[in-house]
């Protein structure tokens, strides 16, 4: 047992040691994906790998850091390992998300014995597979989107096994820029154990792991009193994935949700079928998605560990898009597929939660990875884009405009680091005029981003979602302006990449598009939904969005019934 | 006719403004006066009545003031406008598209400076090495100009993208505003933050236009005030880098006093530990509603470019590090939903202040606690201006008491703990997280509540020593008072040690140093007080951050001994380096130092009498987990030479210092208390 105060003062240590070690990682390592979008997270787990803390880092790892944690050590066996020992694994299928998330973990030891452990995963920019980036648009099976690793000892005793991880890097692309990644997840992983080890001298190993044990208590306490405000009952929703790139057929995604007795039961009953395409969500991921989203509508600032997620249970029929039997390719089932379970649980939820749910954010991560080879030193480039969007409105607010999907929360790779380290010049990074869904509360705006290649040949690669249906409204609140991506050509012709125009419709998920010197590529990224009717907007709100050029003034005058007089 | 070496110190606060006068021999005087924002003449010609000093006899004048930080936190400033490269209006808007709160889906971003309708794009391009890839299509800034005029803006920043690598195009638009709106501010981001990444150098550059107008306002009537008074001496006005500069320079640039509130305090104690040989300070400035915490490493405070002034709102300019958090003696004791206990962020400020004040409050702070611990006593503060009720102090409490399954006294104590445990992972930022053992360190410990808390986070810290200044209510004015004018100079280089030649690193140092001499030539600094530091931002090639690493002049010892200070720092920070690679030089910093007379301290003669004490109380300990009879003293009578033991408590005229058991406490020469945390359990 440990008293409230001590709690509470070990509490913050540890959340403070898991941004340490958050700053040690993004400090010193190379891919702009981990420096600049902060794609990575850093974690604190108890002996059993249920994770106790997280620093502020991408959610969509929070939900699956511990079942990750939980089969590789059920798997290695927890008796071969020991201090100084640093496991690595990306296997989206023992707990994962995606081959690139590669995650470390390290042992705490006190007398002999492994008392915690401290974690982090990264997003690497290529694991290798058959494209660069690792997103394989036709990818059929798991091992086309690049190595799989399952858990292995990357150091021992302290010491470092280079031939095993010569064996990982020459097995992805561009190893040089990879180890490092890899040097500074080591950089991470060895302040975290430094840290937690100090934590247990000061205050006993049964103080700490008492807190540790209090402070998923704690978090369990808080949803109980979330949960209990939720009527119960039965809640449906149906959404849909717009494609799969292989097939311009659409897919469900329903889900029914029951709470009942303090508990929420999680249902995707009616999902469609698994596909050859890299859009399967592994049932741990679909969990993690479940486990964001509630988190956000349940507990938004309370405590990031998991000891409320057994209050939840999840469901979803094997071999499913949501629970795919092994080997189905699953790259963008976290980012694709989970931000449609997260919409299907707001929808179903929205009824009873109005003050709690938004409407439909952009609902996808624009994935876009512009790369190639420099001719001189023969080295690959690789440039990812993720592109922000528009967020739903609430009730009583407009929606964030040009903010990154929920299951992320990553920074954009500046527009001045861009040009200087790639073959790439930026045309335009705005804000999409009369992208948000109109309302009472006006959707969030999404983004254009436009990219000239300077290479002589470069290769696109994308993966985004709302290219169909719009981003739904809700209490009478509009839809909002959906995914685009274009390409107009170095002689002028502007070709359709992803999308609708007109009657013309394009797949937003492909692999190795071709580009040469001059094209340039454009995406234009969904806004929000708006919340409420587009009329009873305040006429003063409707005019500033004007003024400002957020609308336009046909949405003026056609949706929000603005007369030019008044 | 001014005395010569008269200086005068004045800190502007929100509630107060607080005067030192020092004189060539070191002989201290100070006052305190209410703030008046309304009249900032008004309160300073108070305090000068106070001094009795006219402000013809004053040399110098140091001006501390928060009027830029309030403008932009307050968001008065006036309608600002903000020109960029065609296809990039919503940089400052978009921001780095990430939220504060991981979960919130009905969060909002601090509301932006400028509103979209005022950024206006003008076709142009620079590359990311300088190359104009296109000029300024001037016809379109003729248009633009008109449209400003038009909306009537106040003020207008420029901001082009990769202006940091060619700032022609910048210069060329803003000549050609200024020949057609003569009157309006421009500031251009190449001028005023030189840097890589667009976001970032946009908003310094957008906060120095949107805070201009009100800081030229502020400063240019306190001047003429001052000199219509009779004052003929040097006026200067203090910057987030710890250095003052001229008000000319500060109404140019204005952002560099953003970040400058806490910088007062952190000179004065490098300039105190100075003085008594400590170099090496953890200052601890814990006041009503939050607590400064920063590094004084060898005399020098330390400087970062990374420091937020709001969430996602950085600075990019060098300043003085400092970590700000929200925990003082204002800050609110509250349960959460999961039935824990919590300290802060919310204060109950000044009013209505804690319960104990008597002011309305009734939610439990951290001073409330302090009385119920006995560490305080109704008696008050402010030599009983401020009285203290212990009753309303407990009331506050009381419904917590049940809820936590607590005694009134174990959930005081509880609070206490929690303030200072936010306060040791402030320290610990600023010292384990940059590679620095907080152990080889003094706590510095100043403002109305650091004196009060400082030993106990000491201790927890494994900290051997605490000084409490003479006056630790004014200790701003202090270092105002002794602050040396300073200038940063910045080149961005981009370039690999395998591309660069010593030479051409030191031509680009000579170059810095000149402007930096050119900046103190205007300030008027004699040629033998003029000093400049090097500096240089490295990091391996493929990296984002930066380190930085000092540089000797000339650099002597070539590119290699850089590259190994670099190794080896980067090794101490985070537990490896990669001395195979060649590292990469991002930046050179030439900082212009014009060295201020600074006199000693006026010393007194030890005595040789023992310090009487004035009292005993019970006094609630945290490591002794109870109340211990503890001996009380009075300030005022503690004289150079004194010394006492823990468990003591000392009245100061505005704080408490609190001596735990098995410490003891002497008295310096310039009346300094440093207290030796010894054992423990001796």
């Amino acid at each position: 047992m440990v008293d409230p105060i001590t709690f509470e003062v070990i509490n913050s240590s540890l959340t403070a040691i898991c941004r340490l070690m958050g700053n040690a990682l993004y400090r010193t390592a190379y891919s702009t994906i981990i420096v600049d979008c902060r794609d990575f997270s850093c974690a604190i787990l108890d002996r059993e790998g249920e994770l106790i803390a997280q620093q502020e880092g991408c959610p969509i790892h929070l939900g699956t850091l511990h079942s990750t944690a939980q089969e590789a050590f059920a798997e290695y066996g927890i008796d071969n390992l020991e201090a100084g020992d640093v496991l690595a694994v990306n296997d989206p299928y023992r707990g994962g998300i995606h081959l690139p998330d590669v995650t470390l973990f390290a042992p705490i030891c006190c007398d002999g014995e492994i008392v915690a452990w401290v974690g982090n995963r990264a997003h690497w920019p290529d694991v290798g597979g058959t494209v660069p980036s690792s997103l394989v648009a036709d990818a059929s099976e798991l091992i086309h989107e690049g190595l799989r690793i399952p858990p292995i000892k990357l150091r021992e005793r302290g010491q470092r096994r280079d031939e095993v991880i010569r064996l990982i890097l020459e097995n992805v692309r561009a190893p040089s820029e990879r180890i490092g990644d890899l040097n500074a997840q080591f950089a991470a992983i060895d302040t975290g154990v430094q840290r937690v080890t100090e934590l247990i001298e000061r205050y006993s190993l049964e103080t700490v792991l008492a807190a540790f044990e209090e402070s998923r208590r704690y978090a369990r306490r808080r949803a109980v009193k979330a949960i209990e405000g939720i009527p119960e009952g039965t809640y449906s929703y149906d959404d849909v994935m717009d494609d799969v790139g292989v097939s311009l057929d659409p897919v469900p995604v329903c889900v029914t949700l029951t709470v009942k007795d303090g508990r929420m039961h999680v249902d995707f009953t009616g999902t469609g079928a698994q596909v050859p395409a890299p859009l399967n969500s592994s049932i741990s991921m679909t969990r993690g998605s479940v486990y964001i989203l509630l988190k956000a509508l349940l507990d938004p600032h309370g405590p990031s560990n998991s000891g409320w997620y057994d209050l939840v249970e999840v469901s979803a029929p094997s071999g499913s898009i949501l629970n795919p039997d092994y080997d189905a390719p699953v790259f963008g089932g976290g980012i694709e597929t989970g931000m449609r379970v997260m919409d299907c649980i707001q929808g179903a939820l929205a009824p009873v939660m109005e003050a709690s749910v938004t409407a439909a954010p952009y609902g996808t991560i624009d994935t876009t990875f512009l790369t190639g080879t420099d001719p001189q030193s023969g080295e690959q480039w690789l440039f990812n884009d993720p592109v922000p969007g528009g967020y739903g409105a609430g009730q009583d607010h407009d929606g964030l405009s040009s903010c990154i999907g929920l299951v992320a929360n990553v920074k954009d790779v500046p527009v001045e680091v861009v040009e200087l380290r790639y073959p790439l010049r930026v045309r335009r990074s705005e804000l999409r005029e009369d992208s948000g869904g109109a309302g009472r509360c006006r959707g969030g705006l999404g983004a254009v981003r436009e990219f000239e290649i300077l290479a002589e040949e470069a290769n696109a690669t994308i993966q985004a979602d709302r290219t169909r249906t719009a981003p739904w409204g809700l209490g009478g609140g509009g839809p909002a302006a959906r995914t685009r991506y274009s390409v107009v050509r170095a002689d002028g012709v502007d070709e359709l990449l992803g999308g609708q125009r007109g009657s013309d419709y394009e797949s937003a998920k492909k692999s190795g598009v071709p580009l040469s010197k001059g094209d340039v590529v454009r995406i234009e990224s969904a806004g929000g939904g708006g919340f409420g009717e587009p009329r009873s907007r305040a006429e003063a709100d409707v005019r500033s969005d004007l003024e400002n050029g957020y609308i336009s003034e046909t949405t003026a005058r056609e949706i929000y019934g603005l007369t030019s007089d008044s | 006719m001014c005395d010569t070496n008269l200086t005068l110190g004045i800190d502007v606060g929100g509630t107060f403004t607080d005067f030192l006068l020092l004189d060539a021999s070191g002989h201290v005087k100070i006052e305190k006066v209410p703030s008046s924002e309304a009249a900032p003449y008004a309160s300073i010609s108070e305090g000068l009545g106070l001094l009795q000093i006219g402000p013809e006899r004053l040399a110098q004048v140091s001006y501390g003031t928060t009027i830029a930080t309030n403008t932009l936190l307050e968001r008065s400033g006036p309608r600002t406008g903000l020109i960029t490269t065609e296809g990039f209006r919503d940089v400052i808007e978009m921001q780095r598209w990430h939220r504060q709160h991981l979960y919130d889906l009905h969060q909002k971003r601090p509301r932006t400076l400028v509103e979209r309708r005022d950024r206006l794009t003008v076709p142009e391009r620079v590359a990311a090495d300088g190359t104009v890839l296109e000029t300024v299509d001037r016809s379109a800034v003729v248009g633009v100009v008109e449209q400003l005029a038009a909306q009537e803006v106040a003020s207008v920043a420029i901001c082009l993208i990769n202006a940091y690598a060619n700032p022609s195009n910048e210069i060329e638009i803003k000549e050609m505003i200024n020949s057609r709106l003569p009157d309006l501010p421009v500031s251009l981001s190449s001028d005023i933050c030189p840097i890589i990444r667009e976001y970032e150098r946009t908003i310094v550059t957008v906060i120095n236009a949107y805070t201009q107008v009100s800081v030229r306002a502020h400063l240019e009537s306190l001047y003429d005030d001052l000199r219509e008074a009779g004052f003929a001496g040097d006026f200067s006005v203090v910057q987030s880098n710890g250095g003052v500069i001229s008000v000319d320079v500060a109404k140019a640039e204005p952002v560099r006093t953003v970040l400058s509130g806490p910088a007062g305090g952190v000179i004065g104690a490098s300039y105190i530990g100075e003085q008594i040989d400590e170099r090496d300070l953890i200052t601890l400035d814990m006041g009503g509603t939050s607590c400064d915490v920063s590094l004084v490493r060898g005399g020098q405070p330390e400087v970062s470019k990374e420091e937020e002034i709001e969430w996602n709102v950085p600075i990019s300019l060098p300043m003085i590090s400092v970590k700000t958090i929200g925990a003082g003696g204002g800050s609110v004791a509250w349960v959460d939903a999961g039935d824990v206990l919590k300290v802060g962020p919310q204060s109950a400020g000044s009013a209505p202040g804690p319960a104990c004040y008597g002011r309305g409050g009734v939610e439990p702070t951290v001073t409330d606690a302090q009385l119920l611990l006995g560490r305080l006593t109704e008696a008050g503060l402010l030599g009983g201006r401020l009285r203290l009720n212990s009753e309303s102090a407990s009331r506050a409490f009381e419904e917590m008491t049940a809820r936590m399954e607590l005694d009134l006294i174990r959930l005081a104590a509880g609070t206490v703990r929690i303030a200072n445990q936010r306060m040791i992972e402030a320290i610990k930022l600023v010292t384990v997280d940059r590679g620095s053992d907080p152990r080889d360190f003094v706590l510095f410990a100043f403002g109305g509540a650091g004196p009060l808390h400082a030993c106990e986070i000491a201790r927890e810290l494994g900290i051997g020593r605490v000084l409490i200044p003479a006056s630790p209510g004014v200790l701003s004015a202090l270092g105002l008072g002794v602050a040396d004018i300073k200038t940063n100079h910045i080149a961005s280089l981009n370039a690999g040690f395998g591309t660069l030649s010593a030479d051409l690193v030191v031509k680009q140092l000579e170059e810095l140093e000149r402007a930096a001499a050119t900046v103190l030539e205007r300030h008027g600094v004699a040629p033998e007080l003029r000093a400049y530091a090097y500096s240089a931002d490295v990091r391996y090639e493929t990296q984002s951050y930066e380190l930085s690493v000092t540089l000797e002049r000339g650099l002597a010892g070539g590119l290699e001994s850089v590259a190994e200070a670099f190794h080896a720092a980067h090794d101490r920070l985070y537990h490896y380096a990669m001395s195979d690679e060649t590292p990469f030089l991002v930046n050179l910093e030439v900082t212009g130092i014009g060295t201020r007379p600074k006199p000693a301290l006026e010393t007194g003669e030890p005595t040789l009498t023992e310090a009487v004490q004035e009292g005993a109380r019970e006094v609630y300990f945290l490591e002794a987990e109870g109340f211990l009879n503890t001996a009380v003293f009075d300030r005022r009578a503690l004289s150079p030479g004194h010394r006492l033991q823990g468990p003591a408590i000392i009245g100061h005229f505005d704080t408490t210092t609190l001596v735990p058991p098995g410490a003891s406490v002497a008295v310096d020469s310039m009346q300094n208390l440093t207290v030796e945390l010894g054992d423990q359990d001796g």
